[in-house]
């Protein structure tokens, strides 16, 4: 007896509409970059839910892949908190606002 | 005085309104959606761990054996490219990372404390006396809580 594949796919989407949510409501940049782990990780449920649901493993791989390109995500963004922080004194994403278009 | 969480329904509820609906519109289209209610599973798989590193390293040899999981693709070339990736995202973050003072570089983990922070553990010390530095250096750290524990005085942190 095993979960039906909706409850996966529901699980996953209600991860990655609250890391919608957090991306459009949150001003602090580490609070950005944790809702889009939550997306990334949303997006890991529903290959991993999948590749159990057809018997295929090639799902799994991809998500072992996603992780480690999740963690050169947080990598970089880390370092882009750092230079905002030592340039504003401020992690809130709304104060820099000389690149915007 | 309560400290407990609040609805904020100024500036976040048209993008909680837009995420709830969001998920109610993708939840239709799933519950909609005629899934088998079986899955498929992996029955009858030694190992599951073995086969994604046989896929991962492109070893066909040893998918084809008995108790492997068939058709899974071969990710060799992903697994080089996210190893360049991740590479490159050390490099990035270093980069980054690395700070100029007066237009002279300073490396990332550079140990030279400032003016202000020198003038700091030199006050540290002479409260603390060389006594916690002696402890820092050579006990364990159970050990020093339980001087520090017993200690009444001294340097307050």
């Amino acid at each position: 007896m095993t979960v039906p594949i909706e409850y996966y796919v529901l699980l996953s989407m209600a991860l990655f509409c609250i890391g919608l949510f957090g991306i459009l409501t949150r001003r602090n940049a580490l609070m950005f970059l944790m809702s889009v782990e939550l997306m990334l990780n949303a997006a890991n449920i529903n290959l991993i839910a999948f590749a159990f649901y057809h018997g295929n493993l090639t799902g799994q791989v991809f998500a072992l892949f996603t992780m480690a390109l999740a963690a050169a995500e947080v990598a970089v963004g880390l370092g882009i908190i750092l230079v905002l922080y030592r340039n504003f004194r401020d992690v809130d994403v709304t104060v820099p606002t000389t690149m915007r278009w | 005085m309560t400290t407990g969480p609040k609805l904020r329904l100024d500036s976040s509820l048209a993008p909680g309104v837009l995420a709830v609906a969001l998920f109610v519109i993708m939840a239709t289209i799933v519950l909609n959606t005629g899934f088998s209610p079986e899955m498929e599973g992996f029955e009858g798989v030694d190992s599951i761990t073995a086969e994604i590193g046989y896929a991962m390293f492109d070893l066909e040899a040893l998918q084809s054996t008995e108790g492997s999981i068939p058709d899974t693709e071969a990710f060799l070339a992903a697994f080089l490219l996210i190893a360049v990736a991740l590479d490159a995202a050390l490099d990035a973050s270093l980069v980054l990372a690395k700070r100029e003072e007066e237009g002279e570089p300073v490396a990332a983990l550079a140990s030279r404390g400032t003016g202000s922070d020198g003038a700091g553990s030199a006050a540290s010390g002479v409260a603390g006396s060389d006594r916690s530095a002696a402890t820092d250096g050579g006990h364990e750290g159970s050990t020093v809580d339980a001087d520090r524990a017993d200690d009444p005085g001294g340097e307050s942190r």
